[in-house]
């Protein structure tokens, strides 16, 4: 792309520019005595090589404040933290307006944000570096004691549950938070004693399973405390958005349903439920990803729109056909992720090394959803997209999209292996360590166990 | 081309110069003259290749009244490095492990190249970047600003460019919710 090489493109540059080669130094100097009409060149300009040393002290005379739109536009563009962006809008009127005027910067790089709200930022180069600070909670919503979390997250809203410090392990409140616009949406209490209404309950067979998935509304007691909550859409996308979410009920793992217009939790649990390794929507179904002694099974749920009766209509259940495995690694598959209406299934490989059982490598898998069993296909590049995979949540998305995100990479915040943070690299399967400087407290709860963190994506 | 004389280094020269020998001269606002190899305006500014195309390139100056000659003369002198840079090796690679697409990370000169400059000598050239429609010129100026104001708080940023705060009681309340972002801290 560029001309010229070394040498050559020397001489070319002298010969281009006779006036000024020949002269050397001279041209520079007469230059500032010099009329209307002088000839000049940079590259006799030997001073202006040398950095300026104290940019501190020079005095200001350009309107920075009426730097035109499309520059700061550009400028907006090169900040890729959400915070910088505020910082910058917060300046001056000019600038604010200028920001929120700019045609299509890309969007702020993804941040982690813990259960506690304090977030880390995703650098360009690959790092996670910060969580001083905490996502803003309009003052309502918040606890004295601390006790709202976040348990998950869709486009730019937080799913947000207060938690019960009292002797039952429930969840008290349950709301979605957007925290630029502070809109806030509560769900039905994912914890109630008594419902006036009658308690209305419905078994369905899991097709081509076995068992049956237990589907109960307005349940005349119910204590359940959210781990994960995942959204079908943006709540304010137009469609109707629902939201799943996985919980613990006295110790046993359930699935709860909500959509938007429902004064009640929908809560299914079965045998199948209880395996669960993953859920996620796609192609307008629910998928969960649950194994059982000797199989891997895909269940999907099929969700109808009527608010008024029981949201599942169907429960199907297939074998996952995993491809052998001849490695001598040992595989976990845990995670299932959307990209681009297909179902890819992530594969953790872990294996003994010099530095203990580490993340070897991973797999991930594309599902054929028409076969049953569920054929399972290898892929080794997501066409230039990434996956950002967290406890919370997993999304794929197009690094093209987001200044410094690399392509056919995988994202891990994990926990439960080292690297707990991890990239990996699927064209040459390379896993490296997810760089993540004072962070590393930050994922364990104060007394022990793992932080769960979600990947939220800021809008712009 | 035929190739009639000798090879090496001497027919090297002989190409270049002859490739080259096609400059174009540009007049700076308060009437300094310029000049800079037509191939590397062309390329790098789509102003500049569309007044070359159009024919409407004046021998004896072409007129740039917005950009003074200080700013002007920055920008032949990118136009300069640019034309001898080299693709390093480093970009290359980087592609690879964190693509930074659609912006390039400035390479080494272009960083000392803008890092040298003023204040005032950056805003100039970063205007006229913009009007020449020089893209990566306009984009590595863009990272030099941006990189004046990462981490820095309003008041710092304001100090850096000599910003006069003018907000009024009701747009600091306004704007409250997008501070909050950066100064929620534990």
């Amino acid at each position: 792309m560029d001309a010229g090489k070394g040498t050559s493109a020397e001489k070319n540059h002298h010969a281009s520019l006779p006036v000024c080669a020949r002269n050397g130094g001279k041209a520079s100097r007469s230059r500032a005595a010099a009329p209307a009409q002088t000839w000049c060149s940079t590259k006799c300009a030997s001073a202006s090589e040398t950095p300026k040393s104290d940019d501190a002290q020079e005095p200001q005379h350009r309107p920075w404040a009426d730097l035109p739109l499309d520059i700061l536009g550009v400028v907006v563009g090169r900040l890729a933290l959400v915070e910088d962006r505020a910082r910058l809008r917060s300046v001056c009127r000019p600038w604010r307006a200028a920001a929120s005027l700019h045609r299509h910067p890309p969007p702020p790089l993804p941040m982690l944000v813990m259960s506690d709200f304090s977030f880390a930022s995703f650098c360009a180069e690959g790092t996670l570096t910060g969580a001083h600070r905490r996502v803003p909670l309009p003052e309502r919503e918040t606890t004295s004691d601390g006790s709202v979390h976040c348990v998950g997250s869709s486009e730019g809203w937080l799913v947000c549950v207060e938690r019960n410090k009292g002797p039952y392990f429930c969840d008290l409140r349950c709301f979605l938070m957007n925290p630029f616009s502070l809109k806030i949406i509560h769900l039905p209490p994912p914890s109630v004693c008594a419902w006036h209404f009658g308690a209305y309950r419905r078994s369905l067979p899991v097709v081509n399973g076995s068992g049956v998935v237990n589907c109960t509304i307005n349940a005349a007691q119910c204590v359940m405390s959210f781990c994960k909550v995942v959204l079908s859409t943006s709540p304010d996308s137009g469609s109707k958005c629902i939201a799943v979410a996985i919980c613990i009920v006295k110790g046993s793992v359930k699935l709860a349903f909500w959509q938007s217009g429902m004064m009640t939790w929908c809560v299914c649990d079965g045998d199948c439920i209880t395996e669960f390794i993953d859920i996620v929507f796609c192609q307008r179904k629910l998928y969960m990803l649950s194994s059982s002694e000797f199989t891997t099974n895909l269940i999907a749920f099929d969700i109808c729109e009527d608010n008024k009766s029981l949201m599942i209509s169907r429960v199907e259940g297939s074998v996952v056909d995993l491809p052998v495995v001849t490695d001598i690694y040992y595989e976990t598959l845990s995670i299932v992720v959307e990209w681009r209406g297909k179902l890819l299934m992530v594969c953790k490989c872990s294996g003994d090394t010099e530095f203990g059982h580490m993340i070897v490598k991973f797999r991930v898998f594309e599902a054929d959803l028409s076969t049953n069993p569920v054929r399972c296909t290898e892929i080794k590049d997501l066409d230039g997209d990434c996956i950002f995979i967290s406890p919370c949540n997993s999304k794929s998305f197009r690094s093209s999209d987001y200044d410094g995100v690399g392509e056919d990479l995988v994202y891990l915040i994990d926990g439960e292996l080292r690297p707990e943070n991890s990239v990996y690299n699927m064209k040459d399967g390379t896993v490296a360590s997810l760089a993540a400087d004072e962070l590393d407290d930050k994922f364990w709860v104060p007394g022990g166990g793992l932080m769960n963190a979600t990947w939220f994506y800021p809008p712009e | 081309m035929e190739v009639d004389k000798g090879k090496g280094e001497a027919e090297e020269t002989r190409k270049v110069a002859e490739a080259d020998r096609d400059t174009v001269t540009l007049k700076s606002s308060d009437g300094k003259l310029f000049e800079v190899s037509k191939e590397a305006a062309a390329r790098l500014s789509t102003v500049l290749a569309g007044m070359i195309a159009g024919g409407s390139i004046d021998d004896n100056g072409t007129d740039l009244k917005q950009i003074g000659s200080e700013a002007l003369e920055n920008v032949v002198d990118y136009c300069n490095k640019h034309a001898n840079s080299i693709p390093s090796a480093a970009l290359i690679s980087s592609s690879i492990s964190f693509n930074t697409a659609p912006f390039k990370e400035p390479e080494e000169w272009e960083r000392k190249f803008v890092d040298r400059l003023s204040h005032d000598a950056l805003f100039d050239l970063v205007e006229a970047a913009n009007f020449l429609g020089m893209e990566r010129l306009l984009d590595v100026t863009c990272h030099k600003i941006s990189e004046m104001m990462k981490g820095k708080s309003p008041d710092q940023i304001r100090e850096v460019f000599n910003i006069k705060n003018d907000y009024t009681k009701e747009e600091l309340e306004e704007i409250r919710q997008e501070l909050a972002w950066a100064f929620y801290d534990d």
